[in-house]
This record gives structure tokens, C-alpha cells and sequence, in this order.
């Protein structure tokens, strides 16, 4: 289907003919210029595998090590945690009364935003998305009235 | 001779193959020139590999195709919104800005109808040019099209082939011209009778 032989071959023919297309002659300099940046590059802005041995050897080690720190080690940071938690628990009982007044104020805010600002924030967010879709139409409007008057 | 030298000297035997390439399949020379460029740093980082094959030509080529599709599919997610409002009928208009030679001007010699056919073929929408280019010049089946373009293989088929009428619609005056100039000639082999 859609296949006209007589047509694939003129058009083959007449295709073969086109001589070989040549490059810019910025084309060779563009590369040099890029590798010789490349090569006076450090190694540590180079891609991994063209790190120095060393530098790939010691990467791989404190990898190995941190995953080694992060499995074995938790069980250990976990008793420390708890441990510290306790000390903090002990000292922060002098904030207690501190608390006792900042609880009404929290509770106060709290109550503001549910009854004024909650309903301002759904008004925005209804009012940004009617816009971004204007936005939208707008710019789709203008690009097809663009192409038509400038198809190039 | 150097890495680098013996480099520039693989580079010069092969960028016009690879530039043509890209050039042909994006239709854009700034954008070839960048797709030149990045299949050049990846030869230079396979070098030692690719000197030691028999086909690097090849090894450039697929890259280059490779790296020219992936060009295409990125410009055309980051298009396609705006591209799908195009009416299809606007397709057919893309060659009306490049003048066609006329009968009249048959006395076109065949570098300049060939210069012309270039433009043409760069001057396709890239639906067309892309298969056209893969067909025609990279070789390859209608299958193969398919698959690497992600497309149905009915819609490769189409989209070549209006690519072809397109470019056969600027070429027929002067295959019409050639035609008349074979008849006016005698046959091979053939006496004239005087």
C-alpha cells in the first residue's frame, strides 16, 4: 500500500545522484578545541572511568564504607538515638510552662486560617489555574495566527 | 604520528559522510553541525575500539542516526503541542516557497537541478524526510523505519511516499524536458535512415 515502484525508483535514482554533502570547515577545529579542553580538564571533572586508578580505587572504598556504615551500623545509632532522647526529654521539662502559653496562641492561628485564610487560598488557587489557562489559549491563539501568516 | 593526529586524520576521512548524514536527516545545518561534533567526541572516547575495526563508517553512521532521532523525538515532544494544531493540508505547502525550475528553464545544468533536489529534500517536513532519508539513503526497510520512528508501518509507508510526489511534483519539468531530448535522439545501435 502506498508503495508506487516506478516512483521509488526515480526517486532513488535521482537521490543517488546528489553528491556527497561537505562539512563546514569549522567542523574538525570545533572538535580539537573541545577534546584539547576535555584533556586540560582535572580529573575529578572528567567522567568516573577516566579517573585515575587511585582516585577510582579510594571512590569505591568509601563507598563500600558508607554502605557498610549505613546497614551495619544502624542498630548502633538507634541506641544512641534513644539514649539522647532521653537527656533531651529531661531537659526541655523546664519549657513546660513556656508551652502552656504558646498552645493557646498556636491554637489561635490555627482557628484564623481555617476560618479566613483557607477559603482565600481556594480563591487563589481557582483564580491561578483560570489564568494559566488563558495563559494558554492565549499563546496557542498567537502561535497559530503566527504560523499561518509565516509558515516558514 | 600522535593519538590526536592520527584522530584528525580519521576525522577528515570521515566528517562528510557524517555531517551529510545529519544534515540530511535533521534538515538543519546548525543542528547537524552539532550532532557532527558530539559523534566526533564519542569516536575520540572509542577511538582504540574503532581503530581496530573493519567498519567504523558504520559504527559513525549508526551513531549518527542514532543521536540525530533522538535529536528529532526531543524537538518534537517539546513541539508537538503547538505542531498537532497544524492543519495536514498546510504540509503540502512547505516546497511552495522554493522556486520549482520550469520547462523554460531546462538549460539548468545538472549541478544546480541537484543543488536544487538537495533543498527540496531538506525543505520536507521532518514526518517526510526523516523515512525518506532512513529509505533512500541509510537503506533501511520499511520495518526497520517503523520501528525506530514509532510509527505504524502504514504511516511510514504514506509519509514516504508523499515525500517522494512531493519532490517528484519539483522535478518533473525537468524530466519532461530530458524525455523529449532522449526521443529527439536516435536509438542506440539504431541506423538512421537518411
Amino acid at each position: 500500500m502506498n508503495v508506487d515502484p516506478q516512483l521509488e525508483k526515480l526517486i532513488d535514482d535521482e537521490l543517488k545522484k546528489l553528491p556527497a554533502v561537505t562539512a563546514p570547515p569549522g567542523l574538525l577545529p570545533d572538535v580539537i578545541a573541545q577534546l584539547a579542553a576535555r584533556a586540560a580538564a582535572p580529573w575529578w571533572q572528567r567522567a568516573w572511568w577516566q579517573w585515575p586508578a587511585t582516585a577510582q580505587a579510594a571512590f569505591i572504598i568509601l563507598a563500600l564504607a558508607l554502605v557498610a556504615a549505613v546497614t551495619t551500623g544502624g542498630a548502633l545509632l538507634n541506641d544512641q538515638a534513644s539514649l539522647w532522647m532521653q537527656t533531651l526529654s529531661t531537659q526541655a521539662s523546664g519549657f513546660t510552662s513556656t508551652w502552656s502559653v504558646l498552645a493557646p496562641l498556636g491554637d489561635a492561628g490555627l482557628l484564623l486560617w481555617e476560618t479566613a485564610a483557607q477559603p482565600l487560598l481556594l480563591y487563589g488557587l481557582v483564580t491561578a489555574g483560570v489564568l494559566y489557562l488563558a495563559c494558554l489559549g492565549l499563546g496557542t491563539m498567537v502561535f497559530r495566527v503566527a504560523w499561518k501568516t509565516n509558515p516558514n | 604520528m600522535t593519538e590526536l593526529k592520527q584522530f584528525e586524520v580519521f576525522m577528515r576521512n570521515y566528517q562528510d559522510m557524517v555531517y551529510g548524514t545529519a544534515v540530511r536527516l535533521l534538515g538543519n545545518e546548525t543542528d547537524a553541525q552539532d550532532i557532527a561534533q558530539n559523534v566526533f567526541l564519542k569516536a575520540h572516547e572509542a577511538f582504540a575500539m574503532l581503530t581496530a575495526s573493519p567498519t567504523p563508517g558504520g559504527w559513525l553512521k549508526t551513531v549518527t542516526t542514532n543521536l540525530c532521532l533522538n535529536h528529532l523525538s526531543r524537538y518534537r515532544a517539546r513541539w508537538r503541542f503547538f505542531s498537532e494544531l497544524r492543519a495536514d493540508d498546510q504540509d503540502s505547502e512547505f516546497l511552495d516557497g522554493i522556486p520549482a525550475p520550469e520547462a523554460a528553464e531546462s538549460d539548468l545544468d545538472a549541478a544546480d537541478q541537484r543543488a536544487w533536489l538537495e533543498t527540496a529534500l531538506r525543505k520536507l517536513p521532518d514526518a517526510q524526510r526523516v523515512p525518506l532519508v532512513l529509505y533512500h539513503f541509510e537503506e533501511l526497510p520499511y520495518e526497520e523505519i517503523s520501528a525506530r520512528l514509532r510509527i505504524s508501518l502504514s504511516k511510514v509507508k504514506t509519509d514516504i511516499h508523499r515525500g517522494r510526489l512531493a519532490l517528484k511534483r519539483h522535478l518533473q519539468p525537468r524530466m519532461v524536458e530530458e524525455e523529449r531530448f532522449a526521443s529527439t535522439r536516435p536509438a542506440p545501435g539504431r541506423v538512421t535512415p537518411t
